[in-house]
């Protein structure tokens, strides 16, 4: 259409932005009709190119105009009304925030808002369901499948959305679920219908489980990252011969456990809370419980011999939290799973751990790792008795759009006139890294006080937080570059930043060994819910209990029949099927 | 008639008690039908659908019931049996004559209550602990071998015993020695006059005095039986211990908040409400036979 | 002889009792990490105050303070106000319907409807979110209504009112002028009971509060505390700055230590009052009562 007479003043536009700093922002000449995005193929060989690379390739829509990426300004007859989770020290109240202001502004809406704190979440939101007296929207209360079940299709007090999401009503929306939809059918209940409104994360290297060995260990012992469970034996072996007061296998069961790095190496692809044994996971592509599978006698037997031999802590089942992390920073151990830096602080002491590799073992010969899940559900929902839930879902729409995702939690470029005076905004810098002129004159001390105290208030918690739409290699990053006019840069990684150093070296190990099919969102109806807690509550502290006991020596690893049949009798079979058949449904 | 007329201020003075009970503890009572209930949320309370005792039924058929009635059991009686330690330490302290040294005593005995249950139980875990733990340095220093004290399930109920009367003791003699400030003098110099030594004055004048107190607060504990409270034993659990820690509290969190199933929790409650007033009235009938003293 | 020994157990107890106290003074003042290494047993290991640097930087303790204080001060004074007269009355044992009055305040110590109608009645009548409603929530304990009641039985003799009575005097002259003065200890007791479980709530504001200017000082610390200990969790670390990223670690590091400072940010005030309240447990109060 007028897409190139579109790009050229785009880059007209972007240009005379770099050069004046918040100037009023040029009449954009497009409408806001909703805006037809297309996947230029330049997107993803820009990450590669230097950084003297001139604005960004085709634009779809103009990034500088709120309008292409909402439907502002709205009507409503009544206020929109929304209870909205709060940071319990650096929340500002709502209507200090750049953020509302400038949505009160635009949007054309009223708002009327109650902060909750996170600790009386939990209660309040089952009180407010139960009262009756409900808002129009909550956002970040962390809804589970199960409450989404209960209170949107047993007891029918949450708005099924899903016949809302269409190019009409919800453009930004529906576009991430015909690109994705894998997606559109997890955030899908039972009956068919979708309760919440989902988040879209950004891939990130390191964030999910995560496993790091001490490469001035390794050295000292002439050792390489192992790959394979007998290579990783070894090489703990080497470590506490060369060091014998030391546990070399870190973490424990309080706290970051490294046992789930085993099971995975034994074929069993899980999730962070894996660990213990009684999670499900998937076994060649179906799902099983570690606990209960014949492999799981292998695993125990492995464990107890590094228990008995001191590769593990002693204390391991006892240890708090602050213990587990103490050994890291005493040099007591030299393979963990935990981030580095949250241990040990400095540059030098970070800097030795780098991330390992997914293993392979007699039991299994494929090397994977669990990506952590893109997709979240429960941030935010609508009530069914919300008024005009049309217009809300065509104000919700907005934080699908790239601009929408960043306002939420990033806010405008400095030189937008978003800015409204109420924020100073992000600048590019000239090597491509964004910086808040908030945080950089010490208005505030940091960028999360100020993201907490100028924006939404909440992270990862609905809307888009990912890529650019129906762009996957873009970033976040990316987007702001766009936003401010800067040319898009690769994300580099500061080595001496200690959350950039991990993510960094799980780039190099582990990323390529990620999948992510996975059941990550598992829905029962209400009574199923029922019943699988009940069996839940009994299973589970079993596996665990029998589990310690089998490792510590105080139970014989020769009765492990006996345990599976014992774990037969508490319905462990029905149990384990429940989940086979809500993944299948 | 001079009685009756006069008695308006007395039912004046209680009057702003029984309003205040009236609408803060007797209106909200109605949800204590939520037990019987499958209760909905949309439909509210009152109109909820009633299930009889379909979730009581529940309860007692769940697997773990047992595990987990004596778990509570065996916790909260052993605490029963730590009752008499205040009492004695209350005497004690109030028979500390120097005063600044009771002063003393008072305060560091009263000081572990405001200690909150999160430190309580990191210091315990620290204390308890193979490796660091100051009780196994004790104890090797002692000849013995060190362990895992959290560990074993058997060690359960006693560590989480010890350390709450560590945390109580203090405190709760306060009642006790005010009791004691109200015995009048003139009953320990008739004591003394007849030649009674120190002990005996214990035995013959303050327990007496203090008996009514002692005996009334130790059936409110009796009625306390089945109710132990969530936090502690949550902080405390770990994979080893499972087989003790695991108690009617800690069941009632899981379903109740975390899979928001009120009715059920509602009815746990009323089920442990129903079986502490059995025994209330079992053990205050005892005490106004043979002591005359009762709640009511 | 019996003095000797007593003073020796209480040696003993002192030391057993006062050595955990002693254990949080220094843990506060150590590198979490020693702590939990079990190095930390007579002297502080690597001092630092940074714990308390942490908890005081943040602005909102101090209005967590007077708000503590104004609910603890007035709180007190309502509950004293409902719990004396009425242990006073239940008391006496000639009053028509004692017994019935005794069931109806024993009964809601058994039996309560639960948090959601006790939510819906306190959102009906207005008392959300009020600066005096954790004032009025505290309302009545009944064990302590029970204990106080005993207390009048046992230590004010029969006698007492009857001889006052036969003077004359009405009954609220009797309470307020005979049983009141004589009743101190007892008082001192419930304002101290009473006065510590406002200090200590955090439940009530929790679900009836959502006002910062509200809020009290559990409430206020315990977001201190995981507000440290959750730093890096849920954030956006992409846009951490090295130094921001060192700065938050070692916040959330130390943060871990942090829990045994704030046993004393919340409990040394009262710690610093109780010894003007302690004077009414000498042994001797009712010298000279019992005349007549």
């Amino acid at each position: 259409m007028k897409t190139r007479l579109r790009s050229l003043i785009s880059l007209l536009i972007g240009t005379s932005l770099l050069l004046s700093a918040c100037s009023q922002s040029p009449q954009s000449a497009e409408s806001s009709a909703p805006p037809v995005s297309s996947a230029p193929a330049s997107q993803s060989s820009s990450e590669s190119q230097s950084q003297s690379e001139t604005a960004a390739p085709e634009e779809t829509y103009d990034y500088t105009d709120y309008r292409a990426h909402s439907q502002f300004p709205l009507t409503k007859q009544t206020p929109l009304t929304l209870a909205v989770r709060r940071d319990p020290s650096y929340g500002a109240d709502w209507e200090d925030t750049w953020f509302w202001n400038w949505m009160k502004d635009k949007s054309g809406l009223e708002f009327e808002i109650e902060q909750v704190l996170p600790a009386a979440v939990a209660d309040r939101k089952n009180l407010m369901f139960a009262s009756g007296s409900l808002p129009d929207v909550l956002i970040g209360f962390s809804f589970s499948t199960g409450e989404l079940v209960k209170y949107g299709q047993t007891e029918g007090q949450l708005l099924a959305i899903n016949d809302y999401i269409t190019p009409d009503i919800m453009p930004f929306l529906s576009q991430w679920f015909g690109d994705y939809p894998q997606w559109e059918s997890s955030c899908k209940a039972p009956d068919g219908n979708i309760y919440s409104l989902p988040c879209f994360n950004a891939y990130t290297p390191g964030n999910s489980e995560r496993f790091f060995w001490n490469t001035t260990w390794l050295k000292d012992v002439g050792k390489e990252i192992p790959s394979t469970l007998d290579e990783f034996l070894d090489v703990l072996y080497a470590f506490k011969e060369k060091r014998p007061d030391s546990y070399p296998l870190g973490g424990g069961a309080n706290g970051d456990d490294p046992r789930s790095y085993i099971l995975n190496a034994m074929g069993f692809l899980g999730t962070y809370t894996g660990d213990k044994g009684y999670n499900i996971a998937l076994r060649e592509g179906e799902i099983v419980i570690p606990g209960g599978d014949p492999v799981y006698k292998e695993y125990l037997t492995i464990m107890k011999q590094l228990y008995d031999d001191g590769i593990i802590n002693p204390s391991f089942f006892s240890m708090e939290k602050t213990a587990i992390d103490a050994m890291i920073a005493e040099d007591k151990t030299g393979a963990i799973p935990i981030y580095p830096y949250l241990a040990t602080p400095e540059v030098e002491k970070f800097s030795q751990w780098e991330s390992g590799n997914p293993l392979t073992s007699k039991w299994n010969s494929t090397p994977q790792w669990l990506a952590a899940s893109r997709l979240i559900i429960g941030g935010c929902v609508v009530t069914a008795d919300a008024q005009e839930a049309e217009t809300i879902m065509r104000w919700l729409d907005f934080f699908y759009s790239d601009l929408g995702g960043l306002y939420m939690w990033n806010g405008p470029a400095s030189n937008s006139e978003d800015c409204m005076g109420l924020t100073k905004g992000f600048t590019i810098r000239e090597d491509g890294s964004s910086v808040y002129l908030d945080v950089e004159d010490k208005t505030y001390e940091s960028n999360l006080v100020r993201n907490y105290q100028q924006m939404m208030g909440f992270f990862n918690v609905f809307g888009n937080r990912s890529n650019a739409v129906g762009e996957p290699e873009t970033t976040q990053l990316n987007i702001m570059q766009r936003l401010y006019g800067a040319p898009i840069a690769e994300t580099t990684y500061d080595m001496s930043n200690g959350d950039q150093n991990y993510r960094y070296s799980c780039l190099q190990h582990m990323t390529p060994y990620e999948v992510d099919k996975f059941p990550y969102i598992i829905y029962f109806d209400e009574e199923t819910n029922t019943i699988v807690s009940d069996l839940a509550s009994v299973i589970q502290p079993f596996i665990e209990t029998e589990t310690a006991k089998f490792i510590t020596g105080i139970r014989d690893i020769n009765e492990f029949d006996t345990y599976l049949s014992e774990l037969k009798s508490l319905n462990f079979e029905t149990y384990l099927n429940y989940y086979r058949n809500a993944w299948s449904a | 008639m001079k009685v009756i007329r006069n008695d308006w201020q007395l039912y004046l003075l209680i009057l702003p008690a029984v309003v205040y009970v009236f609408i803060f503890h007797y209106i909200p009572m109605y949800g204590v039908q939520i037990a019987f209930k499958d209760f909905s949320t949309r439909l509210g309370i009152w109109n909820s659908p009633w299930v009889g005792f379909k979730h009581f039924i529940r309860f007692v058929t769940y697997p773990n019931f047992k595990k987990i009635i004596w778990n509570t059991l065996s916790i909260t009686l052993y605490n029963l049996m730590t009752y008499p330690i205040p009492i004695i330490l209350a005497l004690l302290i109030n028979e500390l004559n120097n005063q600044r040294f009771r002063k003393v005593v008072q305060m560091v005995s009263y000081a572990p209550h405001f200690v909150s249950t999160v430190v309580v139980c990191s210091m315990l875990i620290l204390f308890t602990d193979n490796n660091n733990g100051l009780f196994n340095h004790i104890i090797r220093a002692l000849g013995g071998t060190g362990s895992d004290w959290l560990s074993k399930p058997s060690l359960f109920p006693s560590l989480y015993v010890w350390s709450s009367v560590w945390q109580s003791a203090g405190w709760s003699t306060i009642i006790f020695l005010a009791a004691l400030a109200g015995v009048s003098p003139e009953l320990y110099e008739a004591a003394y006059m007849d030649g009674a030594s120190r002990l005996q004055i214990i035995l013959h004048v303050n327990i007496p005095a203090l008996a009514p107190t002692i005996i009334t607060m130790f059936i409110m504990r009796v009625g306390q039986i089945m109710s132990l409270g969530f936090e502690k034993i949550y902080l405390l659990q770990n994979s080893l211990n499972l087989d003790a820690s695991q108690v009617i509290s800690t069941y009632v969190y899981e379903m109740g908040v975390r899979n928001g199933q009120f009715s059920y929790a509602s009815a746990i409650d009323l089920f442990n409400t129903v079986i502490n007033i059995l025994l209330l009235l079992v053990v205050n009938k005892i005490s106004q036979r043979s002591a005359g003293v009762g709640i009511w | 002889m019996f003095d000797f020994c007593n003073v020796f157990i209480m040696l003993v107890l002192i030391i057993i009792m006062a050595y955990p106290l002693y254990f949080i003074v220094i843990a506060s003042l150590s590198d979490p990490y020693k702590v939990i290494n079990g190095k930390v047993y007579l002297w502080p290991a690597d001092f630092t105050l940074d714990s308390y640097i942490n908890v005081f930087r943040e602005s909102s303790i101090w209005k967590g303070y007077y708000n503590t204080i104004r609910y603890t001060f007035w709180g007190t004074l309502f509950n004293l106000a409902l719990t004396i007269p009425a242990a006073y009355i239940l008391s006496k044992k000639k009053l028509a319907g004692r017994k019935f009055l005794s069931f109806y305040f024993l009964i809601p110590m058994y039996f309560s409807g639960g948090l959601v109608p006790t939510y819906l009645l306190v959102n009906n009548i207005g008392l959300m979110n009020k600066p005096y409603t954790l004032i009025f929530l505290g309302g009545i304990s009944i064990y302590n209504l029970i204990v106080t009641r005993i207390f009048f039985q046992t230590s004010i003799p029969e006698e007492l009112y009857e001889s006052a009575s036969m003077d004359g005097a009405s009954h609220f002259r009797v309470f307020f002028q005979i049983a009141m003065p004589l009743a101190k200890p007892i008082i001192a007791v419930m304002a101290l009971y009473y006065a510590v479980a406002h200090w200590n709530s955090y439940f009530n504001a929790l679900i009836y509060i959502s006002n910062d200017a509200y809020q009290p000082l559990q409430i206020v610390l315990r977001n201190i505390l995981i507000n440290n200990q959750m730093l890096l969790v849920g954030m956006d670390t992409s846009a951490l700055s090295a130094d921001e990223a060192l700065a938050a670690a070692r916040r959330q590091y130390m943060a871990q230590g942090m829990k045994y400072a704030l046993i004393f940010v919340s409990s040394a005030p009262l710690l610093v009052a109780y010894p003007f309240v302690q004077k009414h447990f000498v042994k001797g109060v009712m010298i000279g009562s019992l005349k007549g």
